[in-house]
């Protein structure tokens, strides 16, 4: 969404048009819910963390000065809610290599067939710290730059550019483990 | 040359890793968005400012009446016999300076006489815990209401 566009509903919002917000939560439900299940790996956390973010970013928009793009700000109330999460539930740890062994020997294509990619991440995503997870996450799938990423995540540029380097390589070793090296379209 | 390839392969580790993000992308439930709004709209009746539906004044005026006829049915009406509720005789009580006060004074007070009203026990009882709901209430009424 453009920044423009952005302002405009910020505006009706804080003029007391509640279906602006309405189409605010249109525009950016799917990815904080990513972001979140991301992290969190449970469907039902996500959407608890998902529907605190909302309620706060509906609270504190009028502290929203505009020197981040809104869905960075956003994101950024999504991360600490996440970790608030994290510190409060422990989480269940899952054993990544008997996992990824019901996928050795398929080939990308097999795997987008059986539809599972979710499963892949999932494997992928276990052997990632949680903050790991939700670094990776913006860059990848948020598409945040790094600069955006330290705003997020209040990490140093060097900090995040390490967490970067290392769950690259854990996430590519563990996508070789399960046979993929490229997609298939 | 060594550095180029280690490039190329980043290149094609974070290609990867983005198509997984994307071909993985998970729709919330339907309802999210309804019950976002729900708790949006939750949020904003919450913090409306509560206003009492009687004013601290009229309060203060039915508790004034309230306790006055009490203080009346208790110690000045009088039933069909001439009799008050509480018959309080008070004793003529010689207070005059002495080592052995103590004692004066418990036999002072010896002369009280009170004599219970002719009223049912349940009335009582009620007119009772009226006078302590009604205290509760102006007590919780001037900490939430007032502070």
């Amino acid at each position: 969404m453009h920044q423009t566009e952005d302002t405009y509903l910020i505006e009706q919002i804080l003029a007391g048009n509640t279906r602006a917000f309405g189409d605010l939560v249109d525009q950016y439900q799917v990815r904080v819910y990513n972001f979140v299940l991301n992290i969190l790996r449970n469907e039902e956390d996500a959407h608890e963390v998902v529907q605190d973010t909302f309620l706060k970013v509906y609270k504190s928009l009028n502290t929203f000065r505009g020197e981040s793009k809104l869905s960075t700000w956003m994101l950024r109330i999504a991360y600490f809610a996440c970790m608030t999460r994290l510190r409060k539930v422990k989480p269940v740890l899952v054993d990544i290599e008997n996992h990824s062994s019901s996928f050795e020997g398929n080939n990308v294509h097999d795997q987008a067939e059986l539809g599972d990619m979710r499963s892949v991440l999932a494997q992928a995503l276990e052997g990632l710290t949680e903050d790991e997870k939700g670094i990776v996450t913006l860059y990848y799938y948020n598409e945040q730059s790094i600069k955006e990423i330290c705003e997020i995540t209040g990490l140093k540029d060097s900090n995040v550019k390490i967490i970067l380097h290392r769950s690259r390589k854990k996430m590519s070793e563990v996508l070789r483990k399960v046979g993929i090296t490229e997609w298939v379209s | 040359m060594g550095i180029m390839k280690n490039n190329e392969d980043n290149k094609l580790q974070d290609d990867l890793i983005r198509d997984l993000f994307r071909k993985s992308e998970s729709l919330p439930n339907r309802s999210l968005k309804e019950q976002i709004m729900l708790n949006i709209e939750a949020s904003e009746s919450s913090v409306m400012e509560y206003e009492p539906v009687i004013s601290k004044k009229v309060l203060w005026i039915i508790g004034a009446a309230f306790t006055s006829l009490i203080a009346y049915l208790l110690l000045w009406f009088k039933d069909s016999s001439g009799k008050s509720y509480l018959d309080v005789q008070w004793p003529s009580i010689d207070i005059t300076f002495s080592v052995d006060w103590f004692s004066k004074l418990n036999t002072a007070f010896e002369g009280i006489h009170l004599e219970m009203p002719e009223l049912p026990f349940t009335a009582l009882a009620a007119i009772l815990a009226i006078m302590v709901m009604g205290f509760s209430f102006i007590i919780s009424y001037r900490m939430r209401a007032f502070q």
